[in-house]
């Protein structure tokens, strides 16, 4: 369910990260990393803030991955199905603004990055 | 600095140690974090830090900071969200986080000002701790002592022992659980593609038991092995990885030393070496053996273990009475000697190793008090600059405590920046330390590093430094009446402030004073050493040492023959000018000492001491040492032909009347050997370049007649290009002994070089520090000053509107930041007399001028100092009056 006030950055990341399957809390971080190219990190303090305020509105969940030879089990987290709801009203909502700046002429040029 | 140059060790310690920080901050804040997750917090931190690490050490620092502004963040709205004790502290510390983040500058060079000073001081204490604070990386390090034969006059012993006195020591002292003795000296290792020479450590076979050490591999020597059986070698952990693993295959079972096969028994920790020498391998020592032989050399070096419940005073006094005992029964040689028991640690750590530590830690902390003072004034002047917001709180209701605690929250934050930065600049400093330092400054036995003990000095440090900060501007508020009256304008700041302002000036103008000018007086001592000269021509002169292997040597003729057959060879290559050896080059400082008469000369009772060398005909020309009367060493003085010797000047100016060449003198006692001095040559630097006011006695033997294995050749070589004249020489070792190793080639001038890298390190150090704390005093100098002259700016600009010059206004600035440089001058060159006692021993060749070489050195702080606080004063004189009258 639509929560009606925007995700903040940091929330609407680690939501992202979370679309393609279950993560722990490094992993989330990595990937935020490798997606932004390394512009956009989370701090440990940040990530797991932002991750308890989450849990708390029922957009993640915790679940338990198996140990593996490298390590105990890790809890992970995975994407609720408000959660996905949420990620996806974000993104429109966000999609719009980007029109609209669009529209101003505000966006930046494709070239480069 | 990158990744790379960042030590390993110190950064492992420094990320564990922001590891325990962090987790002790995510605790606090668990409610924060999903349940039970604070574990992974704290991981997740580790894991991101690393990475931040591994790409430098830049984006470590960056993410420390990230970090620590989200854990602020973090904790702001926790606070917010409920009502406890912590919420006002939270409060605090959420607003002096935006007052820093505004003012961008001041935190900046506040954090890097605290930095210089927290690191550098660390790293002093660091130092400091390793070398007088940490005991012995041995078990019950305190009960381990050396007990020695000490001379009952005179100013000191060799810290050594004749063997006859050590076996009667073993067997009738008390005192000590174990006495064991150790001969340093050396061998060939053959088997490889060239014959190498390797430090060898002849200890009894107590010895490892006695230091409690246990083998890495095999066996170490205990009692049962005999010292006249099989060879056994102990290895050292590091000789055995550079020698033994660089051939690439498995560690040999046995090695070849002076041509005998030796079974390697085991490898042991290389601070199993407690010489300062050092050492490859252990062999077996037999002291019988060498009571046999050479009963009265006192060559024997000791390591003992006291006794359950007896002190070093008690062994002392029962060591002095049996040394009486036994020496009363030894003759002539046990005359004037007594016996002393010094603590382990003195060997290992000299009494200059000592002194430097404590030289560093002093100079380091009054960087830190320079650093502390500059942070101080920019407190003040902050809070100067905030008087209106103050006063605007106080008349709200805020209590004194209540505006004081943001300044505390602040100097906290700021602290707690600097800290974490300070450990990177202690890091980097012991690494700039270390590889200044020469080779063997400190001991094995030292590992400087970071670790909980620096950690813990660090936050002390960073406490007290932040306190002081902090509060000092809370005794500085004054503000109910002045702040809001007019508009927050008054003409001049308060007089309590600007006391203060001026006491913090004097004092860091003082403390650089103290540091700069005791760089001077170092730096100028080293110019003036190496301004020496050693007593011999140094252009294109090459030594190599060479060592005959004991076993096929064990003949004094065949010895001699080789060397002659060697010097001869090498005399006939065309790039050669002249070739001698002698047992010891100048500055080697690697002499034994005899006794000597001289006949016809009267003696006072004991007989006096001299160095004594062996030396080969050429020796004297290859150095350019003069000959001031009769001949130096030719063919003639062969082995059956009249015993002869070259004395140097010292020796013949005080103790021979008239002429010296012609006279005779006996070595050792009056049964010694009768010589004939058919020479005299002028005096050269035995120890080092300082040495001209301890010249000692020397006699120089002939080699052919007082053959010794162990030889340093000096080449003088043609051109510059010695490489020719060395292939030369080193085929001609080959030829003449194909096991026998060609030592390393030194020039004679890196030996000079090298003789003087201690007194370089110790001006280059404490002039690097002087350096900085001249550079934070000018800082500060100049920022308090700068406040102090924007605070009174009303009143200059009413000066000029009612006729004053600027050039007055200019003056009368100068004068003010004058007269507070000169008091803070004067302070501090009264301390930089005390400091030069400290340094005393230190210096060389400044005995009469240092008066002027500090006050040199303060003239040239006042100048800068002046120059600093003239900015400000210009700008003063050139301000726009109407503007600043009207307040805008």
């Amino acid at each position: 369910m639509p929560r009606g006030s925007p995700l903040t950055g940091p929330a609407f990341q680690v939501l992202l990260a979370l679309v393609d399957g279950p993560r722990h809390g490094y992993a989330i971080t990595q990937e935020i990393r490798t997606r932004t190219g390394g512009i956009e990190g989370l701090t440990a303090s940040t990530l797991y803030a932002v991750l308890k305020r989450l849990l708390d509105e029922g957009l993640i969940t915790e679940v338990d991955t198996d140990g593996t030879a490298a390590g105990p089990p890790r809890r992970a987290y995975a994407l609720t199905r408000a959660g996905r709801a949420e990620g996806r009203a974000e993104a429109a909502r966000l999609d719009a603004l980007a029109r609209l700046a669009r529209s101003k002429q505000w966006m930046p040029k494709r070239s480069g990055r | 600095m990158d990744a790379k140059t960042f030590r390993p060790v110190a950064r492992e310690r420094l990320l564990s140690a922001a590891r325990s920080v962090f987790a002790v901050a995510a605790r606090r804040l668990q409610s924060r974090f999903p349940g039970d997750s604070v574990d992974a917090v704290v991981d997740v931190f580790d894991a991101l830090q690393r990475d931040a690490s591994a790409r430098g050490l830049m984006p470590l620092l960056r993410f420390w900071a990230a970090e620590m502004r989200s854990l602020a963040a973090v904790a702001a709205r926790s606070s917010s969200r409920r009502s406890s004790p912590t919420m006002g502290l939270m409060n605090d510390l959420r607003e002096a986080t935006r007052a820093l983040a505004r003012a961008r500058g001041f935190s900046a060079i506040a954090i890097a000002t605290l930095a210089i000073g927290v690191g550098g001081t660390s790293a002093g204490f660091a130092i400091f701790d390793a070398v007088l604070l940490r005991p012995l990386p041995y078990e019950d390090a305190d009960r381990l002592v050396q007990v020695a034969e000490w001379p009952t006059t005179g100013t000191g012993g060799n810290w050594t022992v004749a063997p006859a006195a050590f076996l009667e020591w073993r067997d009738g002292a008390r005192s000590f659980e174990q006495l064991e003795a150790r001969l340093g000296g050396s061998a060939v290792l053959t088997g490889h593609d060239d014959p190498v020479t390797v430090r060898v450590e002849r200890v009894t076979p107590g010895y490892f038991r006695a230091l409690r050490a246990v083998p890495i591999e095999g066996r170490l020597f205990s009692d049962a092995d005999r010292a006249d059986g099989a060879c056994q070698a102990v290895l050292t952990a590091g000789f055995r990885q550079r020698a033994l693993a660089d051939a690439g295959r498995a560690p040999a079972t046995t090695i070849s030393l002076d041509g005998v096969p030796c079974e390697i028994t085991g490898t042991v920790a290389d601070d199993a070496v407690v010489d300062r020498q050092g050492a490859d391998l252990f062999l077996l020592l037999d002291v019988r053996a060498l009571a046999v032989a050479n009963p009265e050399g006192r060559n024997l070096r000791t390591l003992a273990r006291l006794s359950d419940g007896v002190s070093l005073q008690q062994a002392t006094d029962e060591m002095q009475s049996l040394a009486a005992l036994t020496n009363a029964a030894r003759g002539p040689s046990g005359e004037g000697w007594t016996s002393r028991v010094f603590p382990l640690r003195d060997l290992v750590m000299r009494a200059d190793t000592r002194r430097l530590a404590s030289v560093s830690l002093a100079s380091v902390g009054i960087v830190l008090l320079v650093a502390t003072v500059n942070i101080a004034a920019l407190f003040l002047s902050r809070n100067v600059a905030r008087t209106h917001e103050t006063a605007i709180r106080r008349a709200l209701g805020a209590s004194r405590w209540r505006t004081a605690r943001l300044s505390i929250a602040e100097a906290g934050l700021l602290g707690l920046a600097g800290a974490a930065a300070g450990l990177v600049v202690a890091a980097w400093t012991l690494e700039v330390f270390s590889s200044l330092m020469p080779a063997g400054t400190l001991p094995a036995q030292v590992a400087i590093g970071i670790d909980w003990r620096v950690l813990l000095f660090t936050a002390a440090v960073t406490l007290v430094v932040s306190l002081i900060c902090g509060l000092l501007p809370a005794f500085d508020s004054t503000p109910e009446a002045m702040g809001i009256r007019a508009g927050g304008r008054s003409l001049t700041t308060s007089r309590r402030t600007g006391l203060l302002q001026h006491g913090l000036l004097i004092i860091e103008v003082a403390l650089a004073t103290v540091v700069l000018s005791s760089a001077a007086l170092l730096t100028i001592s080293y110019q003036q050493l190496t301004a020496q000269s050693p007593g011999v021509d140094t252009a294109r002169l090459q030594t190599a040492r060479l060592i005959v292997p004991g076993p096929r040597y064990a003949s004094g003729q065949a010895t001699a023959g080789f060397y002659a057959q060697v010097l001869d060879d090498i005399r006939r290559s065309p790039d050669v000018v002249s070739v001698g050896a002698a047992t010891s080059l100048p500055l080697e400082g690697w002499l034994y000492g005899t006794r000597f008469l001289v006949d016809g000369e009267a003696t006072d009772g004991v007989p006096p001491s001299a160095h004594i060398l062996s030396a080969t005909p050429g020796y004297f020309e290859t150095l350019g040492v003069p000959l001031r009367a009769g001949r130096a060493f030719d063919a003639t003085d062969a082995a059956h032909a009249t015993p002869v010797a070259v004395v140097n000047e010292t020796l013949a100016r005080r103790f021979i009347s008239g002429d010296a060449v012609g006279r005779r003198m006996r070595l050792g006692s009056s049964t010694g050997t009768l010589l004939e001095i058919i020479g005299v040559v002028a005096d050269v630097k035995t120890y080092g370049l300082g040495d001209a006011s301890l010249a000692t006695p020397e006699i120089y033997l002939a080699h052919a007649q007082q053959p010794a294995s162990s030889m340093a050749l000096v080449i003088r070589t043609r051109t510059d290009d010695a490489s020719g004249a060395l292939a030369h020489a080193r085929e001609a070792v080959r030829r003449a002994d194909p096991l026998v190793p060609f030592g390393p080639v030194i020039p004679m001038t890196a030996r000079i070089g090298a003789s003087a890298s201690l007194e370089r390190f110790r001006a280059t150090m404490v002039g690097l520090l002087g350096a900085v704390a001249g550079l934070l005093a000018l800082v500060g100098v100049y920022s308090i000053r700068a406040r102090q002259t924007h605070a009174r700016m009303s009143e200059f600009c009413i000066r000029l509107a009612l006729g004053s010059t600027r050039r007055q206004v200019v003056a009368l600035n100068l004068l003010t930041g004058g007269r507070v440089i000169a008091t803070g001058l004067t302070i501090g060159l009264l301390a930089s007399f005390a400091a030069t006692r400290l340094l005393a021993t230190w210096l060389y060749g400044v005995a009469g001028f240092e008066g002027w070489i500090l006050a040199g050195a303060a003239a040239v702080l006042g100048l800068a100092g002046m120059a600093a606080s003239a900015i400000p004063a210009r700008r003063a004189a050139r301000a726009d009056a109407a503007a600043v009258l009207r307040g805008v």
